[in-house]
This record gives C-alpha cells, structure tokens and sequence, in this order.
C-alpha cells in the first residue's frame, strides 16, 4: 500500500456550490416509486458470479458477506470441476440450488447427492448419464475429497 | 443554588466561549471556567451537576487545534468517544462500543436541540458530512452514556450537541476560506446581526459553506481474481476495454467528497427558528463488506449522496413564575442514493448488457411536535420538573433499480421496494432535585410507543454529591434503546427475508465518577459498565433455515447462493474507566488537557453463544492538547494529539484471514497556529499540519473480504497520513 498526494482538477469551485445547494430543494422528494420492467426477469441466478461475488441487492446498510470457508475451497481447490458445471446450463443451476440449499456444508458424498437431487429435477437435470450429471458428481467428488474440513464434510 | 443555576443561566446566555472576557480575580476565572452543559437534562446546568459524564469543546478550542469537523473534535479534544474513518463516512464509538458500518445510529446527534438522526437507516454523519460550518459552532457537548430518558431512539452511546453561536458572538460578515493543500477547498461566507423586530430584541445568524475533496491517490492491491466463471474472461473492474481479472492499482478519480450546506438561525422574543440544508456527495476509494461488490475499481461515478433539510420551529412561553412552555415544531427531509458500477459478467448477466448501474434510493420525511413544560415548584431552580410529548409521524421509503449503464435501460423491475408510514409517541418526565450544596438527584423516564415494536421505557437516575470543596461524587444508571429502522424492519429482497417480531435495541448502564476541581484546574476519573441485548444485524440463513423458508414459499431458493433476515441477534458487554485532566495556567493563557479510556467490549451472538471483542473498536484510546496564547495579537499555537490502541479489523473474526487483521495503534499529531494578520483589521490565518503515525486502518479492502488460498492476508485500508491546512478568515463589521 503506499500513498501519494496528487492534487485533482480544481473547478469553478464557488460557482458549484452554489448550483449545488440551489438544486438541492427537492430534499426528500427523491422518486422512490418502484419500477416495473415488462420483460421476464432476468435476474441471474448468482452461482455463477466469481470469488467476489455477493449479492448485490441484499441491502445497503449492514451487509454480511455469507462467502463460507467451504465456498471459498470449493471455488480454489475444485474450480476446473466447477468450471465444466457452470459451463452447462443445467448444471450450473444443480450447482446453484445446491449451495443455496448448504447441500455442501455437511455430511458426505451420499447426502451431498441426496440433498442436491431435488435440485437438479427443478432444473431438468433427469438424464443421470449426460454431460451436466457428470459434471456436478465431478464437483461433489472434489468436494469430498478436497475440501473435507473446509466444508466440515466426513 | 439558586445562585449557581443563574450563573450557569448567565453564561450560556452572555457565551461560554472566547467572548467572555476574564475579570481579574481567579474565583471568576474559575467559574468562568466551570463547564457548562444544556444536553444532559435540556436546562443549562454545570457539568458537575449533569446526570452524565460530559466533556465541552469550545469554539476556540476548535479554532486554536485546528479541528474542522465533528470526528476531528471527538479524537482530539472530547473525553469517551472515538471515531474511525474508513475514508468515507467516519464510525463513531465510546467507550470501547463501536459498530462498525451502523451509519452513527448509535450517538444521537443534536444541532441546538434538534436530533439528526433520520428514521429510514438511523443515519447521522459526523464527519464533515455533519455538514455544521465551525465558525458558526460556539461549542460541542459531548454526552456519553444512555440519554434516551430525554431524547427517545439513537441515544445509545451517547449524545453530541452542537451547539451555534448566537448573533453576538457572531456579528458582521465572515468570509472564511481555507485549504489542505492539493486536497481540498473550502469557501464559506455568513453573517449575524441582532435588531428589534415589532419591538422585540430580535437576531438572525446565517452561514453558508461549499466543501470539495477530491485525494489523496490511494495505491491498493493488486489483488487477482483471475477468470470470471460467468463467462470465463477475465473479471472486469472498468466500463472500458478488457478485463484484467486484477482489483487495484492507483484511486486518483474514486476519492472524493462535496458538501454545500447552509446553518441559519433565527431569533425574536421567545420564538426560535433554525433551518439546515445540505448535500454529502462522496466517493470511496475501495469497496468492502459495506459499499458491497457492485463496484469497478476506480470508478468516479460511483458515490453515494445524502441530502438533508430540517426546520425546527420553538416557541419559549413563560407562563408564570413557575411554569415554563416550550412547544416545538420540527420538520426533517432526507434522501440518500448510491450508484454501484458493476462491469463484471458475473455481477451483470444481462444479455447485452456490458455495464449494471445498481442504484440505491432512499427517503425519509418526518413531521414531529414536541410539547415540553417545566416546573420551577420552589422558584429558585432548587426543584425543576420537565414534562414532555414528542409526537411524530414519518415516511421511509427504498428502492433497488439496476439499469444498464450504456443505455439508462432498467433491466430489471424494481427490488426492495419500501413505502412505510408509521407515527411514534415519547412521552418523558425528569425531576431535579438541588436541596443543598452536598448533594443532587436527577431521576426521569421515557416511554416510546411506536407500532411496529413494543413500546420502550427509558429511566435514569444520577445522584451527585459534594462532600468537600471542589469534589463531586456521581452514581449513573441509565436505559437506552435503538428502535428497529425502517429499513431493518420492511427491507425485503430477492435474498433477504423481511424482518419478523425485531425488537429495539437496548442497552443499560451504570457508572460512577468522582471529579476534583483544584482552581482551574480539573481531575476526573470513573468506572462504568453497560450491557446491550437485542442487537440488530443482519443474520445469513443456516441450511435448515433456507428449507424451511422455501417450504413456507417465503423465498425461491434457485435465486441466490444465500438469504438472510434482519434479526435481533447479539449482545455486548462493556466495562472500563474513564480518566480526564484539564485546566489552565498564566491566566489562561497556557490551556492543556488529557483523556484517556480503557474499556473491555465482548460482543455474543445470542444463539450460539459465540463471543469475541468488537471489531473496529480500541479498548484503550484517548487524546492530549496544549495551547498557548501569546498576549496581543500575537499568535496562538495549540499541539494536540490522540491515540488509538490495536484494533481488530472488520473481518478479524469472519475472515479466515492469517494473520487475524488488526489495524496497528493510531498517533495522530496535529500541531495549529493561528491569529490576527498584522496590519489587517478582522483578517485571521490558521495554519495546521496534520500527522499520522500509522498507515492502516481497520477496515478490510477490496474483493478478498474472505481469505483463500492464493489470498491468506487481509489487505487494509490506508490512512491519508499527512494534511497541511492553510486557511483565512475575515470578520467584517464585528
């Protein structure tokens, strides 16, 4: 980290000012009504947003970042698993739904795969031998294997 | 009594600060000296009678350290309280309680009475945000501890009072500009004049100011991301040209701050009138768990903007000897907006869309009238009841829009839509009882009444005594609580479920000082504890929460990687002491003072019992001055200092980060002359320089909020660590 003190542009400071508090009589008028957009929502679903990623829209006052250590490992240790998935439409959403669902913070194998399977029904995940199937057993697989502690799985 | 009442009456009318001019003889020095507080009990009283610890920052204090805002006069000159600035708007604490990112909900924040705090997010700023011109500050009261027995929601921590001068302090015209050189600008011009209006004594005091930061250049990072998994290019941090997958490098357009503001009073006979308008535009350099991961790296159209206009409307009746009305009449506007540039494809899947603009809205209205009377049963100030009604009713209103940068386009329909009309009622009654020179009793309570919480009751009681010349022996207890925000209470989002049965915050508090005053000079020392319960924050769904949600269809659980609700989830307790020296030697001349606090603060999250100390917040802090006045119009250097101990930072506990991040201790020296310009009548320079000790604070940067494997270290926000401010005022017609 290191600093330095290059100073900015200096503006028609005065004259800005003034415009500025001219302007500001419609204090607490600001248009709140909500907006509605005609077009089907097309809200991502957030798996697929990157290490960084938390939700944007959760609020702007007190904001918990939910970002678990066994995310964190999953996306370090398992991302080229992780990387296949999201790269099938189908199997991304398992993906998603499953961590919404903290399919991936206990138990083992077996109950990652149980948890998860309602998930992929809601997606249209029903081929078991297909691309995506194989692709959210690959994550799962690494999960177990590499990110037992992290996500506290036996 | 009697006597000593009028003479505090007398003070606070004639002016606590520079305009009193010192008799020769010391017992009038001393009493000259006496500080002087309104806030504690809404009756001007000596500090030493106050139901509460307090400490005064006059305005020549603020002139001879070179203090310019709030926080600055906190850190430097007040005794308990403590802010942190993360370069935005600044955290404020006391003894040892900070919240961080609780936007100030916890201090009640006073301008000549009238309460700041706004009812949508419980925001008050007290930065320069506070947006209060200082020339135009006769002086701060610094109240630490409960105060809701009087002053309802927000009085957790304490109260600020700022407090402005009156026509006769400020008479004429003042042009004031002033700079930190290659950083800032200030320009501000005002004027009072006192007259006789339908024959009444009559007085208006006005004063506008226009503030603009832009830096220092911050140098953050880098830190990597590496690919975007949305759709495997590197992350984007910029509206323009390809992405880097890299967070960092040089904030010379992302720092910057704009405040215009306007204070005005207006005075005839016992009717009073003041009126604030402002504007707090301002631009953080990085982004962390609060200004969320909507943010392009560097982005000048990212900021956040509060507006804010309040009238307040008193009339001051005296019906008789004995019976004292005073109705006020307040009116309080606020929005507030932020803008997140978000250009990563993973934080804006909108086919065709390269760059989201996440805009935030928010607004609040209130209209409130306060119907308070007082009692003077023996008529000589010995015992003084104060009975009063405080009625409001409020709009709070919220709003998510996420458009498209390039095209203005809204891409989705609007999200946490709020739109709440509520009214509350306070209702509070305090004795004063001064039946001798040994010994004082304060005791009140406050009922608060809203309909969204069950209803809150707020006592005090502070017994004082004298036992021997100069000493005063004090016993605290006080209640305080928060009411759940608007926003806390009704948000509701594609995540976060809204809130069910959030009870207000509260807080109790018991301490005891004893303070020694030896001619000018003061000692003071007191041990206190408080215990907080109900603690709002905003709690992230456990698994078997989230089935149970979508079972009962409150949320559709293929939308998000994670929910959470607004819950009354912790508790802290708090204990430690206070110490505090002041006075003045060489017939004021050579004035000096020290503070200090140690406190304990462990903060347990009800649930599972988890307990850890509070981030952000020193255990040990505390400030010294010294100042010197030469005779004539020679000038005055004034040296002041604080210091904040090792603190944990925001994430030392939920970051996984190795080493556990703590900011190290803060000594910030600031060293301030100023006086007359010879050959210039009313013309004024100060000149400060400002110098930190260390460069980081507590705050976790950028987009590893959570450490991983090619990330284990938090990396810091930095400290703008050297400031020199150059700054002249003239005083015209005085």
């Amino acid at each position: 980290m290191s600093t330095s003190y290059r100073s900015g542009k200096r503006g028609p400071f005065a004259v800005a000012m003034l415009l500025s508090l001219a302007g500001i009589g419609g204090i607490g008028c600001l248009d709140v009504s909500p907006v509605t957009v005609d077009v089907p929502d097309t809200t991502p679903i957030r798996d697929t947003t990157p290490v960084t990623e938390v939700d944007p829209e959760a609020g702007d006052v007190v904001v918990v970042d939910a970002r678990t250590p066994c995310q964190d490992c999953l996306e370090t240790l398992c991302k080229a698993a992780i990387d296949e998935c999201v790269a099938l439409e189908k199997c991304k959403g398992t993906y998603a739904c499953a961590l919404a669902n903290t399919c991936f913070a206990s138990g083992d194998f077996e109950t990652i795969v149980s948890c998860g399977i309602p998930c992929a029904k809601s997606v249209g995940l029903t081929d078991q031998t297909g691309p995506e199937a194989g692709a959210i057993i690959s994550v799962v697989a690494c999960a177990t294997d590499k990110c037992k502690s992290q996500c506290a799985l036996k | 009594m009697a006597t000593i009442a009028t003479i505090a009456m007398s003070m606070v009318t004639i002016g606590f600060t520079s305009s009193v001019r010192a008799d020769d003889t010391e017992d009038i020095r001393e009493l000259l000296d006496e500080p002087v507080v309104t806030t504690a009990s809404k009756s001007a009283e000596r500090s030493t009678d106050a139901p509460a610890t307090s400490s005064i920052v006059s305005a020549d204090d603020l002139r001879r350290f070179g203090i310019h805002s709030i926080d600055e006069a906190i850190d430097f000159l007040s005794l308990g309280a403590v802010t942190s600035n993360p370069l935005k708007s600044v955290d404020i604490g006391a003894r040892g309680v900070m919240i961080s990112g609780d936007q100030g909900a916890h201090f009640l924040l006073l301008v000549d009475g009238h309460a700041v705090n706004e009812p949508l997010y419980g925001a008050a700023r007290f930065d320069r945000g506070a947006a209060i011109p200082l020339e135009l500050v006769d002086h701060l009261e610094v109240i630490l501890g409960p105060g809701s027995v009087l002053y309802g929601s927000n009085a957790m921590l304490g109260v600020i009072n700022v407090v402005t001068k009156r026509a006769k302090d400020f008479g004429g015209a003042r042009f004031v500009a002033e700079t930190e050189v290659g950083k800032s600008y200030r320009l501000a011009g005002g004027f009072g004049q006192r007259f006789e209006l339908f024959g009444a004594p009559a007085e208006v005091t006005v004063m506008i100011e226009g503030y603009h930061q832009k830096g220092p250049t911050f140098t953050f990072g880098p830190q990597v991301l590496g690919l975007d998994i949305a759709n495997g290019q590197p992350v984007r941090f910029s509206k323009d040209g390809p992405g880097s997958g890299v967070w960092g490098g040089d904030a010379d357009q992302s720092y910057y701050a704009t405040i215009p503001s306007l204070q005005a009073r207006f005075i005839v006979g016992g009717l009073e009138v003041s009126l604030h308008l402002s504007s707090y535009k301002r631009a953080t350099p990085y982004f962390d768990s609060t200004t969320r991961y909507e943010a392009n790296f560097n982005e000048p159209l990212q900021y956040e903007i509060d507006r804010n206009a309040w009238i307040d409307v008193k009339y001051r009746a005296i019906l008789s000897p004995v019976v004292t009305v005073t109705p006020r009449l307040y009116v309080d506007l606020f929005d507030y907006r932020r803008t997140g540039i978000d250009s990563r494809a993973g934080g804006c899947l909108h086919p065709g869309t390269i760059t989201c603009d996440n805009e935030h809205r928010g607004v609040s209205r209130f209209v409130g009238l306060d119907l308070q009377s007082s009692f003077d049963w023996l008529r000589d100030s010995s015992l003084v009841s104060l009975l009063g009604v405080d009625l409001r009713t409020i709009y709070g209103g919220h709003k998510i829009d996420q458009r498209d940068y390039d095209t203005g386009k809204y891409l989705v329909s609007s999200d946490d839509v709020i739109s709440r009309h509520e009214q509350t009622l306070g209702a509070y009654l305090q004795t004063v009882w001064r039946p001798s020179k040994l010994f004082d009793l304060n005791a009140g309570a406050r009922l608060d009444a809203g309909l969204a919480y069950s209803p809150v009751a707020s006592p005090r009681a502070a017994i004082g005594l004298h036992p021997w010349t100069g000493s005063t022996l004090k016993l605290i207890y006080a209640e305080a609580f928060r009411a759940p925000s608007i926003y806390e209470r009704d948000t509701s989002a594609t995540t976060v479920l809204p809130a069910e049965h959030l009870e207000p915050e509260r807080v109790r508090s018991i301490e005891a000082s004893l303070e020694q005053k030896v001619g000018a000079q003061r000692l003071l020392f007191g041990v206190f504890r408080s215990v907080w319960k109900n603690l709002i924050e905003q709690h992230v769904l456990t698994r078997e929460e989230i089935q149970a949600a979508a079972a009962a269809g409150k949320i559709d659980a293929l939308r998000a990687l994670y929910f959470s609700q607004y819950r009354n989830v912790s508790s802290i307790e708090n204990f430690g002491f206070d110490a505090a020296f002041e006075g003045s030697l060489v017939e004021g001349k050579l004035r000096f003072g020290a503070n200090a606090t140690s406190a304990v603060a462990q903060r347990s999250i009800t649930s599972t019992g988890e307990a850890h100390s509070l981030t952000v917040a020193p255990e040990i802090f505390g400030n010294a001055r010294i100042a010197y006045t030469l005779p004539g119009k020679l000038p005055a250097f004034g040296l002041a200092a604080y210091y904040l101990g090792r603190r944990p930072a925001n994430r030392a506990w939920d970051g996984a980060f190795t080493p556990t991040p703590y900011a190290p201790p803060l000594v910030e020296l600031r060293a301030t002359v100023s006086g007359d310009v010879p050959g210039i009548t009313g013309l004024m320079y100060r000149v400060s320089f400002n110098w930190a000790l260390a460069s980081q604070t507590p705050y976790v940067v950028g987009p590893y909020q959570h450490a991983d494997a090619t990330h284990p270290t938090a990396e810091l926000a930095p400290i703008d660590r050297f400031r020199a401010t150059v700054g002249l005022e003239w005083r015209v017609g005085e």
